[in-house]
Order: structure tokens, then sequence, then C-alpha cells
């Protein structure tokens, strides 16, 4: 078992062995969702006819000796983001209440042809703009399962929140600022941020144009590396797809670390941000256990995180502002209002605001790519903080404290989180590892490396179901 | 009115955007903070050979998104 559920591995082989079938374990995914989801609130929409219907089709294919692959009869499930034929698509916001797209988004026809059952919809933060979530939007936040009166983080809050709940084996993500690190830290879940250009962004409703990429969130990294196999690669509907060849993720995963070369940003959360002891325990064990392994781990620096933090502070909300420029103009008020302002800081920048924050992220490119020249991986942590508690008073949260995952949306680095710990408060702690463009097989391999030698995915959350 | 103030204003008021009183407030607040984030994207003496990254691709989409 691998959380609540089996893992896609698993369930792949339970299907092809015969001691599993694809409906069976989506019927067990619906009746956990009917059980769980009231108190959780991961799921926008649930579609249990069209999901028992792909599962027996699933199954009939399999038994007429059809195998699309790992993901053939497995139950996963999407932000509500994603473009989807016969189905609407809000990203949880009245603006786009009725809007309802004429073709699936790339990353929903490849899962399809991956033979993947498609559960649903899962909850976001309105127009998958960041920092706190808001009960203003039309459809309520996703709450975090490990502790509901905490975030789930975000934007990808449903995803984060379905996975660590048991609710789907596997969710899409989308992350422009670490939308689908941060719900993978505060859900003790793994999340990968491809290479940007690596998964097509077709049909997924942009927060930026620089920034946006597409990618898994599992109980583990193998599940994840089977989920990237499958939306990988070039899409010529998408410009910023690119034509890069697409790897085996899966075969290297156990080949161990050793030989390898880590560098620690430790400064982002000693040094730049004061981060407590349990967080940064957390990350130095990271370092320790790879360590243990065989790798050679050394503390690396690159530039102070505010410096970063000031680049996607600048960059995500002038390109979001310019995104939603005329229905601000027009819709103001069907916006909710929280979103409608964080999307307005972007329109308080002169375009020579923006040029000196692109300069400034090429000299920031310029130190990690440095770094990880010398290294094969760098590590960082996943979280500054405690899992905040669940407070939409504030308007612009993110703009005091830096925000950790944004250095490697910036480089367009590989990036994806483990699970790396436990607080004090008995949350899980995240922790980044990122790797050289294109190389996500490494950072795959390094992060499935400490999963299986750092023994915390044992530990599940204690799901309440409501009277 | 400070020059930061008369360039917040001016911002608001170009944009077309119907920010309400209330709302507004609290955007100036955050103004101010991101201005300061603004300027640290600046480097004193800074080549003009640090070019922001290419942002195009070389051939068109095959189809536009709808």
């Amino acid at each position: 078992m691998s959380g609540f559920l089996p893992s896609i591995t698993e369930a792949a082989a339970a299907i092809r062995s015969g001691a599993l079938t694809s409906s069976a374990l989506t019927e067990t995914c619906l009746d956990r969702i009917a059980t769980y989801d009231p108190a959780i609130r991961a799921y926008h929409v649930v579609l249990a006819d069209e999901a028992r219907a792909a599962a027996k089709k699933a199954d009939e294919e399999l038994a007429a000796g059809t195998d699309r692959g790992p993901l053939h009869g497995i139950p996963l499930a999407l932000k509500d983001v994603f473009y989807w034929k016969g189905h609407k698509t809000t990203s949880n916001s009245r603006v786009m209440i009725d809007f309802e797209a004429d073709e699936d988004a790339t990353a929903i026809v490849k899962l399809k042809e991956a033979g993947a059952v498609l559960l649903g919809q899962l909850n976001t933060y309105e127009f998958t703009f960041g920092g706190r979530p808001s009960t203003e939007p039309p459809f309520p936040p996703a709450l975090n399962p490990w502790n509901v009166a905490r975030i789930t983080g975000g934007s990808s809050s449903g995803s984060g929140a379905a996975v660590a709940a048991g609710l789907c084996l596997g969710a899409l993500g989308t992350d422009a600022g670490g939308s689908i690190r941060l719900p993978a830290s505060f859900n003790g879940i793994a999340g990968m941020k491809p290479t940007i250009g690596r998964v097509s962004g077709f049909g997924d409703m942009p927060l930026t144009y620089s920034f946006d990429c597409v990618g898994p969130m599992a109980w583990s990294t193998e599940d994840c590396a089977i989920m990237l196999q499958a939306i990988a690669g070039h899409d010529p509907r998408d410009p910023a797809s690119a034509r890069v060849p697409v790897p085996d993720y899966v075969s290297g995963l156990s080949d161990g670390v050793a030989g390898l070369k880590i560098g620690v940003i430790r400064h982002f959360h000693t040094d730049d941000f004061a981060s407590p002891p349990d967080i940064v325990r957390a990350i130095d064990n990271v370092g320790t256990v790879l360590s243990g392994l065989g790798a050679e781990v050394s503390k690396v620096s690159v530039s102070p995180l505010e410096d970063w933090h000031a680049v996607g502070r600048v960059l995500v909300p002038a390109e979001a502002y310019a995104i939603h420029e005329e229905r601000l103009q027009t819709q103001w008020e069907t916006y909710g209002k929280l979103a409608r302002n964080r999307l307005m800081l972007g329109g308080l920048f002169r375009a020579v605001d923006y040029i000196q924050a692109q300069r400034r992220r090429t000299e920031l490119l310029a130190e990690m790519e440095a770094v990880l020249e010398e290294c094969d991986a760098v590590i960082t942590t996943g979280t500054l903080t405690p899992t905040p508690p669940f407070d939409d008073s504030q308007p612009f949260p993110f703009i005091d404290v830096p925000t950790i995952p944004i250095p490697f949306n910036l480089t367009g680095h590989p990036c994806h989180v483990v699970r790396a710990g436990f607080g004090d408060d008995g949350m899980p702690i995240g922790a980044q590892i990122a790797g050289r463009h294109w190389d996500e097989a490494t950072v795959l391999r390094i992060a499935h490396a400490f999963e299986k030698a750092a023994g915390l995915m044992g530990r599940m959350p204690e799901l309440q179901a409501p009277d | 009115m400070s020059a930061e103030d008369r360039m917040f204003e001016a911002l608001i008021e170009a944009s077309g955007v119907p920010v309400q009183a209330d709302e507004k407030a609290e955007l100036r607040k955050a103004y101010a903070s991101l201005m300061t984030l603004a300027a640290k994207t600046r480097v004193a003496g800074r080549s003009w050979e640090v070019r922001m990254l290419p942002g195009y691709v070389p051939e068109a989409p095959e189809k536009d998104a709808p």
C-alpha cells in the first residue's frame, strides 16, 4: 500500500495479475470520496458515471489484450484548470463559471491515451493565484487532510489534499510560483514541476506565460515518474513546448545516488529567512540520508532568497495582470475580492520594472547554472514556515514573506518535492530537489532513493468522516 | 502627495479598472512593498549585455488556443 490506496505501480501489477480490476479500484476511490471528501473538499466535481465507464472500458481493453501502459485503468484526478470537452472549466472563478472548451487540454488527451480513469476536477485557488485560499470564490477551498484548520497550500490545493487523503492515486497540478510544490509539501506527498517546456500547457488556463508548468502529484516519487512519462513531450499546440527527447523516467529510479554531487542551499532557510528548527532539522536530514547512500553532499550558495523573491513578485503578477486586464476592467465585481486585488498588483508595474526584473532573472539563472555545473542536483526546503492556519484576512501574504519555490520557476529547472519529515506540530515538511534542465530523471532518482531510505511514507493523516 | 502616491494613483486610473476605495487603500500599501522589491531587481552599473532571456520561439503554434 502507498498511503490509503495501492501505489500506481502496485495497482498496475494487480490489475494485470487479475487480483484487481480498474472498476473495483475506481469504486474504492469513489467510496472514499463519498466518505471523506465532504470534510476535505478536494473535489470540485466528481464524475462518477464517466469514471465507471472509463474503468469498464479499461478492464475490457486489458481483457482483450490491449495494454496502454502503467496508467491503464488507474484512477486519477485533475485540477480544475484544464480544458475538458463536455465539462466546464472554472479555475474556481465566477468569471469562468460557464466556460466550456471545445477540446481537451493536451495533458488530458495524453492521460486518456494512457488509459487513465479520470475521477473528476479538483479545487484550486481562484485563477491559480497563490498566497492563501479564500472563501469568496464560488467553490469552497480544499482543506488539509492532516489538519483541516491548516491550509493545503496552493494553488493545486485540491490535488494535494486528494492525493494525501487517498481520494485518487495521482493528480495533475500546475506550477508558476510553487503551486505544485507548496501543496505537495504541506500535504506530505510528492510533486514534480518539470523543466519549463517539458509538458504541454495547451488547455491549461494560464496564470503566466513564462512560468506555468503542468506536473504530476502523487503519494510517491515513483508514481510521479509514471505520470510524468505519460504527459511529457512536444506539443505543436503549445508554443512554449520544447522538441526535446523524453527519456525513461522509471527504469533508472532505483539506480541509487552513489557518486552523485548534491548541493544544499541551506542559507535560504537559515540565513535569508529564519525557518524554525524542526524544518532546518528535516532538511539537514535529507542531506544526511543521501550522504549515507553514497552521494557527495555539500553546502552551496547563491544570491539571497529575497533577490529571487523580488524578481518573482514583479514578473508573476505582471504577466497575470496582462492575461486578465480586459476582464478586470469589465468584470471587476465578478472576481473574488482577494483574486482581483492580487491580479491588480501586476497592473502597478511599469514596463521598465518588468524588464529590469527579467534582466535580474538572467543573472540569477547564471548563478544557479554555475552551481548545477558542479552539482548534479540541489536541495532546499519545500516550505519556510510551518503550515499556516486557514486565514483569508491577509490580502497579500506572499509579498513580505519570501517564496521558497520561486527560484526554480525563474530558472526553469525541474524541481520535485518529497516528504522530508514532520514538524513539531505534526504537519508534514517537504524538501525540494532540483536538477539540470531536462534532467528530471536524476531528480526523480535522488528523490526515490531518499524516500526509500528515509522510511517516512508510512504515516498517514487521520481522516474524519462527517457525521 | 509623494511621487510614489502620484505614480500609484496614475497607474490605477490609467488601468481603467474600477478599483473600490477600500481596496485601493490595501493596494497602496502593497504597492510600497512591491516597489521595494522592484528596486532590488536593479543592479547599479549593470552592463547592457545583461539581457532578458529570449521569450520567442522559432515556430508558430499549429493552432491557437480557443
